[in-house]
């Protein structure tokens, strides 16, 4: 299966957000694809930096500093493109 | 302060002065927009201006065009909640509230009880509500001008205020602290021969602007010519990419923030190779952070400031070179104008660290007055214009402050008081430990139960409890020791990012 055009990779890592959200904050939030994850204030400093740590884990890649920015995380469909592109 | 910053703009007009996530101005535009919006809030007097923007060239613009009416800016978070915009409106009843668009700030306007002038930045499509709409970009001479509102209290806002900073308070209310044009001018004067070392450099800097320290250091490096750039949100690589296109030279902000990067592996002279000077604000920093920047910037300096809400800018601050003694609670020496009272002066020279006294300053920085819940505007100094900081130290041996916590964060044990501070300090030198606070949870038998409040680093996992008290045993008396450690994901925080200690009270009792 293509992951670029998976629905259900993009809902499992709306999932896997929401989850990360919860766990770091307590919060039960219920993350859409298209919600955006900064600026709808689902992700602070330590939800985002245990996002990273959760991608790298569970689709093996390396994600370097300059590379946490807007483009590539300001939505689940950005996150989305951008594990893809790197796998 | 507006015509402290046209002297500047006309010295650069040309030089960017502010930039965020969303666009830069250079000095000659926030002069030049500030003083067409200054038209529209002419006509009031004493304008008080809420303003509700995220940190950057807007929010500053807005700032400008209030001080040029004379008038009074209330900043607060651009993403409240209608509970909190509601508190602070009610208090408040500004003349105008500037926000930045109705569809996204729809709890700020719900927050707004009876009619009111709103200034948006986006325009907006035809909005049905009992409030006057006026967008930024339709501002001209047709538009109809500000009227004021007529709220009782406004007769004792002394006549030369400026800004109203708000704090959480003790009391979880909002707690409005009025600060006059002179405080905010004394606060450029005290600190001109540390500023002027960066002019014409670029600096960094993730503090909100509505905040005391944040809003402080804008005001202090824009007047001195030096540009600031601002970051509302944690996207480390976009911060990466904007310190470097600016070549920023200095980072001003909170721990938390240095702590992430530093672990990102953002802060590193081979990622940013122009970082020279840091400043952490604003109480005691950890030796342990100031070690990290000095690792990854041996030639760099790290300066610690410590101020309050209370009053503009820094009460003292120290610079500290790599080498350098530097333990917890050392926060340096007061800055010029800051005088102690003598007879805390006196108490703390002689009991030193075994009995600390309050603290407790003169400063024409100390704000005028603080908002009360009436309306009124009273005096936060003593009759003799002392500030009670409700901070507790005492001076070392260079007549340097040494921090040792606040009034309230003593602990009595068994008849023993303690500071929480202590407590923290060894806690957060267990490996893993982001963030410390120590809490008092009351006890039938010893009075006061400590109970240490950890949140790990987002890829740490702490000891077991019998190691984390191993590692306090070691380090403090058996009465100082945590009686109970409960590990946070993340713990509760203000919007400043500060420990949120009555949530944290809440959390652990539930």
């Amino acid at each position: 299966m293509n992951i670029q055009t998976s629905l259900s990779f993009k809902d499992e890592l709306a999932e896997i957000i929401s989850q990360v959200v919860q766990d770091t904050t307590g919060r039960m939030v219920q993350i859409r694809v298209d919600d955006r994850l900064i600026e709808d204030g689902y992700l602070d400093s330590f939800s985002m930096i245990n996002l990273i740590l959760e991608i790298q884990k569970t689709y093996g890649i390396e994600i370097d500093v300059t590379e946490i920015d807007e483009s590539n995380f300001g939505s689940v469909l950005r996150i989305a493109d951008f594990i893809a592109a790197r796998r | 302060m507006w015509r402290r910053f046209q002297e500047v703009a006309r010295r650069h007009p040309s030089r960017i002065a502010i930039s965020n996530e969303s666009g830069a101005a250079t000095y000659a535009a926030l002069a030049e927009d500030a003083a067409r919006l200054q038209q529209f809030l002419d006509p009031v007097r004493l304008p008080v201006v809420l303003i509700a923007l995220p940190g950057g060239p807007a929010f500053t613009m807005v700032q400008l065009a209030v001080w040029g009416a004379q008038g009074v800016v209330a900043p607060i978070p651009d993403k409240s909640t209608e509970r909190e915009a509601s508190g602070v409106l009610d208090l408040l009843m500004p003349d105008l509230v500037v926000i930045s668009s109705l569809a996204e700030q729809r709890d700020i306007v719900r927050g707004l009880s009876t009619p009111t002038t709103i200034l948006t930045l986006n325009p907006s499509p035809d909005h049905e509500c009992m409030h006057r709409i006026v967008c930024l970009a339709d501002l001209g001479a047709h538009t109809a001008p500000l009227e004021k509102r007529q709220p009782k209290w406004r007769r004792d806002l002394p006549p030369d205020a400026r800004l109203i900073q708000f704090t959480s308070g003790s009391t979880g209310q909002p707690k409005g602290i009025v600060l006059s044009n002179e405080n905010l001018t004394a606060n450029l004067d005290a600190n001109r021969t540390h500023l002027l070392q960066f002019e014409g450099m670029h600096v960094f800097s993730p503090l909100p602007q509505f905040h005391a320290m944040g809003g402080a250091v804008v005001m202090e490096h824009l007047w001195h010519g030096s540009p600031v750039h601002l970051s509302n949100r944690f996207m480390p690589g976009d911060d990466v990419a904007r310190l470097r296109r600016y070549e920023c030279r200095a980072i001003l902000a909170g721990p938390h923030y240095f702590k992430l990067m530093l672990r990102l592996g953002a802060l590193s002279a081979d990622k940013m190779p122009g970082l020279h000077f840091f400043t952490i604000g604003t109480a005691a920093v950890e030796p342990q952070l100031v070690s990290e920047l000095h690792q990854a910037y041996p030639a760099s300096v790290v300066y610690c400031r410590y101020g309050l809400s209370e009053s503009v800018g820094a009460l003292t601050r120290m610079g500290l070179r790599a080498g350098d003694h530097f333990t917890q609670g050392q926060v340096g020496h007061f800055v010029d104008g800051v005088e102690c009272e003598p007879a805390w002066q006196a108490q703390v020279s002689i009991d030193k660290q075994a009995n600390g006294g309050e603290i407790v300053v003169r400063s024409p920085c100390n704000a005028v007055g603080q908002l009360l819940a009436t309306g009124q505007c009273v005096a936060i100094t003593d009759e003799c214009g002392f500030l009670h900081t409700g901070d507790v130290g005492y001076l070392d041996h260079t007549g340097g402050l040494r921090l040792q916590g606040r009034l309230t964060s003593f602990i009595k044990v068994n008849g023993y008081r303690l500071s929480s501070l202590e407590i923290e300090a060894v806690l957060k030198t267990i490996p893993g430990v982001n963030e410390a606070v120590v809490i008092a949870t009351p006890d039938p038998v010893s009075g006061q139960r400590i109970v240490a409040c950890l949140e790990p680093f987002p890829d740490a996992e702490l000891p077991a409890a019998a190691e984390l008290d191993r590692h306090c045993r070691s380090r403090l008396s058996a009465y100082k020791l945590p009686q109970r450690f409960v590990v946070f994901n993340q713990l509760p925080r203000t919007h400043a990012g500060k420990p949120n200690r009555p949530k944290i009270l809440t959390e652990i009792n539930r």
